[in-house]
């Protein structure tokens, strides 16, 4: 039998236990170090660029000479630049990732999706550059650059489709703002010192601003209802970059709202 | 009954009859027995609340709320400068989330190089 006592800090240890892991995730999913993985980008597309430009000089004199040492100039150019490729890349999708789970999102179930397609792609990276760390020969070298080829469609889309989300996001936060305006204004308009004639006339002006409001929440309404449906769909290749140019056109309504409220607070 | 039809039946007066059959002889205090489990229970109940609490306050903090002022009272008369400072921020933060900067551009890096024998060799 289990005296009390025994039973009582087991019990405690078990919820304290609990409570780390939990607090763990929650701090580790919602404070992402965006900043530096911005920085390591941008050090890693650099170094890219010397290296494309060094691969690129290797590759012409192993055309032209066709020697065994230009060959393994041109191998040991090819390996260093596929790895920092794929560094470029991995780099760029954790930046998404990290936005997506930094922002509050329309749909978080969206943003989930988003982030567990940029995971597959991460591991499948992570792979490809462990298989191109030791690709030490020609025709290895070539493979793993063939395998870079057969997958630029799919890392597009994923990228694509992040940019998408993170928009979506961008926009909404825009309308909830300018909803936030037009309060306060309506607020100005209601108890502001000014005469019966200028009253009527912000009046009109809020109203304006409203319908320009609820125009911009419409157009967005109408590509996250597009974006549900291609996301179901699951042959969403192309369409991210369309809906993107509809989310902007929302976005330009939110700006021209902008301008009446510029006008109504004169 | 008279002890008259006790003496009867057989039955005598001294003979001490069992209150409850079945019962140990040596009871445990029952006060004992209560206050434990309670302790427990409380004690428990307590470490749950708190692990709940400091879980909900860490998730509330996360989600990224827009912090509005507060409107001012309606008796408050608001001047024409004092609504176009307290927009302005509102104006920047929104011309400031302009999706159309997009920040992240896919990397430009090369998709089709290879490394192929050279022809002719």
């Amino acid at each position: 039998m289990i005296r009390p006592f025994a039973l009582l800090s087991r019990v405690s240890l078990a919820i304290l236990l609990c409570f780390l892991v939990l607090n763990t995730g929650v701090v580790y999913a919602v404070n992402p170090n965006i900043a530096p993985l911005k920085d390591r980008y941008r050090q890693l597309l650099d170094l890219y660029r010397t290296q494309s430009d060094a691969l690129s000089l290797s590759l012409t004199q192993y055309k032209n000479l066709k020697t065994l040492a230009s060959q393994e100039e041109a191998v040991h150019d090819m390996r260093d630049f596929l790895l920092t490729r794929d560094d470029v890349v991995i780099t760029h999708l954790s930046i998404l990732e990290a936005v997506l789970s930094d922002r509050t999102m329309v749909n978080p179930l969206w943003s989930a999706s988003s982030s567990a397609r940029i995971d597959a792609d991460l591991k499948d990276l992570q792979d490809h550059r462990s298989r191109s760390d030791v690709a030490v020969d020609r025709i290895k070298a070539d493979t793993e650059a063939l395998w870079f080829i057969g997958k630029q469609k799919q890392l597009s889309s994923t990228a694509d489709r992040a940019v998408c989300l993170i928009a979506i996001g961008h926009t909404q936060e825009a309308i909830d703002a300018l909803q936030t305006v037009k309060k306060k204004i309506d607020l100005w308009i209601d108890t502001g010192v000014m005469s019966e004639t200028q009253r009527v006339e912000k009046q009109r002006g809020s109203d304006e601003l409203g319908r320009t409001i609820d125009n911009a929440q419409s157009i967005l309404s109408g590509a996250l209802i597009q974006y549900e449906r291609q996301s179901q769909s699951g042959s969403a290749t192309l369409m991210y970059p369309q809906l993107r140019s509809i989310v902007f056109s929302s976005y330009a309504s939110v700006l021209r709202g902008v301008e009446f409220a510029k006008e109504l607070s004169q | 009954m008279s002890t008259d039809n006790l003496n009867q039946t057989g039955f005598s007066q001294e003979v001490p009859v069992p209150l409850e059959v079945g019962k140990p002889d040596l009871l445990v205090p029952q006060k004992k027995s209560l206050i434990v489990p309670l302790a427990i229970g409380a004690f428990v109940v307590l470490l749950v609340g708190i692990v709940i609490f400091v879980f909900l306050i860490k998730r509330g903090a996360s989600t990224q709320v827009l912090i509005t002022p507060t409107p001012l009272p309606s008796q408050t008369p608001i001047q024409t400068d004092q609504i176009r400072s307290d927009i302005e921020p509102d104006l920047q933060r929104i011309e400031q989330s302009n999706p159309e900067g997009d920040e992240h551009p896919f990397p430009p890096v090369d998709f089709t190089t290879r490394i192929q024998e050279p022809a002719g060799k």
